[in-house]
């Protein structure tokens, strides 16, 4: 491993702090780059390596898929699986020429799992995707999530989220080698019970299907809240984990962000076979689901009784 | 612009919806709501027209029968009727299962396209268009 050495500019005259500084600033990562622009040293290579990574760039997803060591025209080969082992990190742009983060994303998370069971990288291998966005909007961020990447991180890059990132990165792998585990779920302690406008942006605007979906998702939720009561107080771990299924089918469409991840927790622990700690979740589920109703009869006033009549 | 026969395949009601509103304009759409329900369709539509749906949408996390099953039961039949491989329903897995072992038995069944929930309209769309089934030109906003 290579010490990078940083200029010295604060603190000339404190050596301690300043061997602190680097080690903090020189985080020794493997990454690859992926974005939409002509190679050569841009914005975000200059930035990582001066954080101390060593960057290897691409310019869309095919070429950074076989930076990996993945051909398109020959997935099933492991020939170049080595490659994969060389990075500690992936940092994308969401869009790309050819193909795009996410597609470049799922498929990767494909292919780890084939590795895994042709026993190439070890059991539980994962390489952290970092999304680079240059919009915030909720419904990408998701997208990207749900195509298997880790996080996403704005766009122009910020060096202080950068480094919080790859932080992050280091604390979880620490040597890529050794056994990595899977990168836990972000949490959404904070979430929001409904994001209106997510609902709008899957829509496309589209108020009359909005209102059709706010609709069914009152009406037929109360009876799948009924359902999960009842699976988990049969101890049915399976059907538990079926009803939070959808529940969180429905509410990643509308935007009913906390219930879709309490659901997704309960659908997890259910899974695990361990529900004590969902019944406590079913409870945060229909006070979640309590207010996402009072909010959309709000907005729609009798919006719960039936909807307009489409195209009207 | 030639209309597709199209099958959506969801438990969920609201989901079902979504992909049914977003392929509004491009064709017909039957429905299933499991498993069970989405072979008899299937079959219902070889035995009338001899011929298998352009388009279908398939969930996999739903009671009975999953999409993995359902899946291969597709193509079983195909077989059965013996339709060609340029006349075979396209399928594409629509499912909240990100995982990559769902991803890859999907593949390894021969799904077409697999698609995580939230599903927005640009991205079918798009995948309609890559898999030959709409032109570009098609795509209504």
């Amino acid at each position: 491993m290579r010490l990078l050495r940083l200029k010295r500019r604060k603190n000339e005259q404190d050596p301690v702090l300043n061997r602190a500084e680097e080690a903090s600033m020189c985080f020794e990562l493997d990454v690859l780059l992926v974005e939409d622009r002509d190679m050569g040293g841009g914005p975000g290579e200059e930035l990582l390596s001066r954080l101390g990574c060593r960057v290897q760039t691409a310019r869309d997803g095919t070429e950074a898929l076989e930076k990996l060591g993945i051909h398109l025209d020959n997935l099933e080969s492991t020939e170049h699986v080595d490659r994969y082992r060389d990075y500690d990190l992936v940092m994308m742009d969401s869009q790309l020429p050819r193909m795009d983060g996410m597609e470049a994303c799922g498929l990767l998370r494909g292919l780890e799992a084939v590795w895994i069971a042709a026993n190439r990288i070890p059991e539980g291998a994962h390489l952290p995707v970092l999304a680079m966005m240059a919009t915030d909007a909720e419904v990408d961020r998701a997208c990207c999530l749900a195509a298997g990447m880790d996080a996403c991180i704005g766009k122009p890059l910020a060096e202080a989220e950068v480094r919080r990132a790859l932080d992050d990165v280091r604390s979880r792998c620490p040597h890529r080698e050794q056994r990595v585990e899977s990168i836990p779920p972000l949490q959404f302690d904070e979430a929001p019970d409904l994001r209106f406008e997510y609902l709008m942006e899957m829509v496309e605007g589209d108020e009359a299907l909005a209102k059709e979906l706010a609709h069914d998702f009152i009406s037929v939720m109360p009876d799948t809240l009924a359902a999960l009561r009842e699976a988990l107080s049969r101890s049915d771990a399976d059907g538990a984990a079926r009803q939070a299924h959808k529940i969180a089918g429905s509410a990643s469409y509308m935007g009913a962000v906390r219930m879709q991840e309490t659901a997704k927790a309960t659908e997890r622990l259910g899974r695990l076979g361990d529900l004590p700690p969902c019944m406590e979740l079913l409870v945060g589920l229909e006070r979640s689901y309590q207010e996402v109703a009072r909010i959309f009869n709000e907005k729609w006033p009798a919006v719960s009784d039936g909807p307009e009549t489409r195209g009207a | 612009m030639r209309a597709l026969n199209i099958l959506v395949v969801d438990d969920e009601p609201v989901a079902a919806k979504v992909m049914k509103s977003y392929l509004a304009g491009y064709g017909t759409c039957d429905s299933a709501a499991s498993g069970p329900e989405a072979i008899r369709h299937v079959e219902d539509y070889l035995r009338a027209k001899n011929a298998m749906y352009d388009l279908i949408c398939l969930d996999i996390n739903m009671p009975g029968m999953n999409g993995h099953e359902v899946l291969k039961k597709i193509h079983e039949l195909e077989e059965e009727h013996e339709i060609q491989p340029s006349d075979k329903a396209r399928v594409i897995m629509t499912t909240l299962m990100d995982d990559a072992s769902n991803v890859t038995k999907a593949f390894m069944n021969q799904c077409e396209i697999y698609l995580v929930k939230p599903i927005r309209k640009k991205e079918l769309l798009k995948q309609l268009v890559n898999l030959g089934l709409i032109d570009a030109d098609d795509v209504k906003g």
